[in-house]
C-alpha cells in the first residue's frame, strides 16, 4: 500500500460534507455520535493517558474509535470526528498488520496536526463534519468573521459544541 | 496514568463528623494493569468519637488508633494530596465511593487546608464500581454473579460479590485489599460487558454528562432504587447547580399545569409524577436514546415526545421556579464540618495554604492569620492546636479546645455528631462475646472524662 505523502484536505472536507448530506444534518450541533452509529463504528471511553485524545482501530472486522473519557466533551467530538476521518479515509492503515498488532492508531491532534498528512486529512474531516459550511454560513448569516474577535469565535464554539481552537482551526485551514 | 482504584476505613458512616483512619489507593493504567499503590493511616482526631462497630469492623481498638506513633491526621492527608497530585489526572472510583469515600476524603482534604475537589478537578473523572456492578447485573444479567444475602436478597456487598465472581478478598475492610477487589471487579466488567463500561466510564466527567443532556432530547437513565434498576427514558428540562431536573417522556403536563406549587413538587416528586434529579458530577448512568439497548426504547416517537416537553417554555419556566423555591437550605449551618459547600475555596487563599504546609509550626500560626476564608482560619487553628496548642493565643487556644469538649460531651438529641455516651450506648449493636473489650476501652475513656 503506498504511503500517504500529500494530503488530499479538499477530497477530505468533501467525505465529511458528504456525510451531512448523507445523514440530512440540518442543524447544528451536528450529532457525530449519531452519525458513528449509523456508520456501524463502535465508539468506546476510556481515560487515556494525558493528552492523547483518541484512538481508531479494527478489531474481529468491527470498527472502533476510542475517546478520552477524561477530556472536555467538546474536545471529545473533535476527536470523535478526526478518528471517523481515519475510518472514513485511512482504512489501509487501520488494517496494516503493526497497527492491528498494537490494537490503535493513536494520536493528539493538538501535537500532530501540522506536519503527518495522515493526521492534517483527518483534522480536515473532523473540521467540516462538525461545522460544515451550510451550517457555518447559517450560524455566521452574513456577517465577516473577524479570526481575532474572541467573542464571535466563542459564540461560534458554543453553537457547533467545539473548542474555540477548533473554530479557529476551521477558519483558518479551510477559510470561509 | 488513567485510574485510581482507593478505599477508606473510617471512624464511622457519618460523612461529615467521622474520620478517616486508613487510606488505601492503587494507580492502574489504561488496561487496569497495577503501576502503583499507596496505603496510609492516622490517629484519632481530638474531636471525634469513633463509633464501636466501625471499630470491630476494622479490627482496631481505642488504644491503637489513639497511639502517638501513628501519623496525625493532617500530616495523612498532606501525605495523600502529595501522592495523587503526582499521580496527575486520572479517574478517582471505589466502591460505593461517590456516595461515600469520596465525601469523607473531600471533607478530609477540607479540613486540612488541601483542595476539596482534588478528585473532580479539571482532567479528572469520578466514578463508583458499585453502581458499574448494578448496572452490568441489570444490562447483562449473567456477566456477574450477584449473591443472595441470608434473606434471600441480592447482595451487592464487596466482599459477597468478590466471592461469588471468584475474586480473591481475604481482608475485607482493609482498604488496600477493598480497593484490590474493585480492581478485579472492574476488569470482569470490562471483559465481559465492555459496552456498559465504555457507558459508564463516559459519564465519568461533569462536563460529559451535561454535554449529553444539553445535546439530545432524549435520554436513557437507568437509576436504582435499592439494588433494582430503574430505567426509564427522561430529557432534561431544568437546571440547579449540579442537578439537572429530568422528565419522563410520557410525563403528564395536563396534570402538572392543574395543582398548585406545593402539590405540583409533591407529585413531581412521587413516582407517578416521575421526576428525575441527575446529578451530573456523580457519573450517572446515561445513554443516548440512539444508543440505548433496545428492550428499553420500546416507544417509537420517543424523540418526538422528548423535543416537545423541552419546547414547553411555561412547563420549563415553573419546573424551574419550584426547583428554586425548594432548594435546601444550607444559610444555617454553623459547625466547620458543614460549611465546605457554603461556598468555594478562596483562591487568593492558596498560596498562603501552600506556605502553611512547607511551614514550621510557628511559622503556620504567623500564616492562619492571613487566611481570608474564615473555614481555612479555623481549620489551620485546628491543626495547629493538635500538634502545639502552646503557640496559639490564649483565646484560639480556648475555643478550639472547647469545640473539642462539646463533641464529646452529650447533648442529647441535638448534634449530628457522636458523642462519647452514644458511643457507648451503640456498644449494644456489638454480639456480646465480641464486646467485652471495646467496653472496657469506652467506659474507661468516659471514667477519665467524668473525671475531667
Amino acid at each position: 500500500m503506498t504511503k500517504l505523502t500529500t494530503p488530499n484536505l479538499k477530497a477530505a472536507r468533501a467525505d465529511a460534507e458528504a456525510l451531512i448530506k448523507r445523514f440530512e444534518i440540518k442543524a447544528s450541533p451536528v450529532p457525530v455520535e449519531r452519525i458513528a452509529k449509523r456508520l456501524d463504528v463502535q465508539v468506546r471511553y476510556a481515560p487515556l493517558d494525558g493528552e492523547l485524545s483518541g484512538m481508531a482501530y479494527i478489531a474481529d472486522g468491527v470498527r472502533i474509535v476510542g475517546v478520552n473519557a477524561l477530556h472536555h466533551s467538546n474536545r471529545q467530538r473533535f476527536t470523535l470526528a478526526h478518528e471517523l476521518g481515519h475510518i472514513c479515509r485511512h482504512a489501509e492503515i487501520l488494517a496494516d498488520a503493526v497497527h492491528l498488532d498494537h490494537g490503535s492508531l493513536r494520536r493528539d491532534w493538538l501535537s500532530a496536526q501540522g506536519t503527518d498528512p495522515y493526521e492534517q486529512e483527518a483534522n480536515a474531516f473532523a473540521s467540516s463534519l462538525l461545522m460544515p459550511d451550510a451550517l457555518l454560513e447559517a450560524a455566521v448569516a452574513g456577517r465577516a468573521i473577524d479570526f481575532e474577535d474572541d467573542e464571535a469565535i466563542a459564540v461560534l464554539a458554543r453553537r457547533f459544541r467545539v473548542s474555540q481552537a477548533a473554530v479557529r482551526y476551521r477558519l483558518m485551514h479551510h477559510g470561509f | 496514568m488513567a485510574f485510581v482504584f482507593y478505599d477508606v476505613e473510617t471512624t464511622g458512616l457519618h460523612k461529615r463528623y467521622d474520620q478517616i483512619l486508613t487510606f488505601a489507593a492503587i494507580l492502574t493504567d489504561e488496561d487496569l494493569v497495577e503501576r502503583d499503590r499507596f496505603t496510609c493511616e492516622c490517629r484519632l482526631l481530638p474531636q471525634i468519637v469513633p463509633h464501636p462497630v466501625a471499630l470491630l469492623h476494622n479490627g482496631l481498638t481505642l488504644e491503637q488508633i489513639s497511639s502517638q506513633t501513628l501519623p496525625s491526621h493532617y500530616e495523612m492527608m498532606c501525605a495523600i494530596a502529595r501522592r495523587l497530585e503526582t499521580w496527575g489526572d486520572t479517574l478517582y472510583i471505589g466502591y460505593n465511593s461517590i456516595a461515600f469515600d469520596e465525601e469523607l476524603l473531600r471533607q478530609a482534604l477540607y479540613l486540612s487546608l488541601h483542595n476539596p475537589y482534588l478528585t473532580s478537578r479539571i482532567g479528572c473523572g469520578r466514578a463508583d464500581v458499585l453502581t458499574l456492578a448494578r448496572t452490568v447485573a441489570f444490562l447483562s444479567p449473567g456477566a456477574l454473579t450477584v449473591p443472595l444475602a441470608a434473606d434471600g436478597q441480592r447482595s451487592f456487598r464487596l466482599e459477597d460479590i468478590t466471592a461469588a465472581n471468584g475474586i480473591t478478598h481475604d481482608a475485607a475492610h482493609s482498604a488496600i485489599a477493598d480497593a484490590a477487589a474493585a480492581l478485579d471487579l472492574c476488569r470482569i466488567a470490562r471483559d465481559r460487558d465492555g459496552e456498559t463500561w465504555s457507558r459508564f466510564l463516559r459519564m465519568s466527567t461533569k462536563s460529559a454528562v451535561i454535554a449529553l443532556l444539553e445535546a439530545e432530547d432524549a435520554v436513557l437513565h437507568i437509576g436504582f432504587r435499592g439494588n433494582d434498576a430503574v430505567p426509564q427514558l427522561v430529557t432534561a428540562i431544568a437546571t440547579d447547580q449540579n442537578k439537572r431536573f429530568c422528565l419522563p417522556l410520557a410525563f403528564d403536563v395536563a396534570r402538572f399545569e392543574g395543582l398548585d406549587d406545593g402539590a405540583a413538587w409533591s407529585w413531581l416528586n412521587c413516582a407517578e409524577g416521575g421526576l428525575v434529579v441527575v446529578e451530573v458530577n456523580k457519573c450517572p448512568i446515561l445513554a443516548p436514546f440512539y444508543e440505548a439497548p433496545e428492550d428499553f426504547v420500546g416507544m417509537p416517537d420517543a424523540e418526538d415526545r422528548a423535543a416537545a416537553l423541552r419546547a414547553n417554555q411555561p412547563l420549563a419556566t415553573r419546573l424551574a421556579l419550584l426547583v428554586q423555591q425548594n432548594r435546601p437550605d444550607f444559610s444555617t449551618h454553623r459547625e466547620l464540618e458543614d460549611r465546605l459547600y457554603e461556598k468555594l475555596p478562596f483562591n487568593q487563599d492558596d498560596p498562603i495554604k501552600r506556605a502553611f504546609h512547607s511551614a514550621d509550626w510557628s511559622e503556620r500560626v504567623r500564616l492562619a492569620a492571613l487566611l481570608k476564608d474564615p473555614r481555612a482560619r479555623a481549620a489551620a487553628l485546628r491543626i495547629i492546636h493538635e500538634a502545639r496548642p502552646d503557640l496559639l493565643a490564649p483565646e484560639d487556644a480556648f475555643r478550639v479546645a472547647n469545640g473539642v469538649r462539646r463533641r464529646w460531651a452529650e447533648e442529647p438529641g441535638r448534634r449530628a455528631w457522636r458523642t462519647l455516651s452514644a458511643a457507648i450506648e451503640a456498644l449494644d449493636e456489638i454480639p456480646l462475646e465480641v464486646r467485652q473489650s471495646l467496653e472496657s476501652e469506652f467506659l474507661a475513656l468516659h471514667d477519665r472524662m467524668a473525671m475531667g
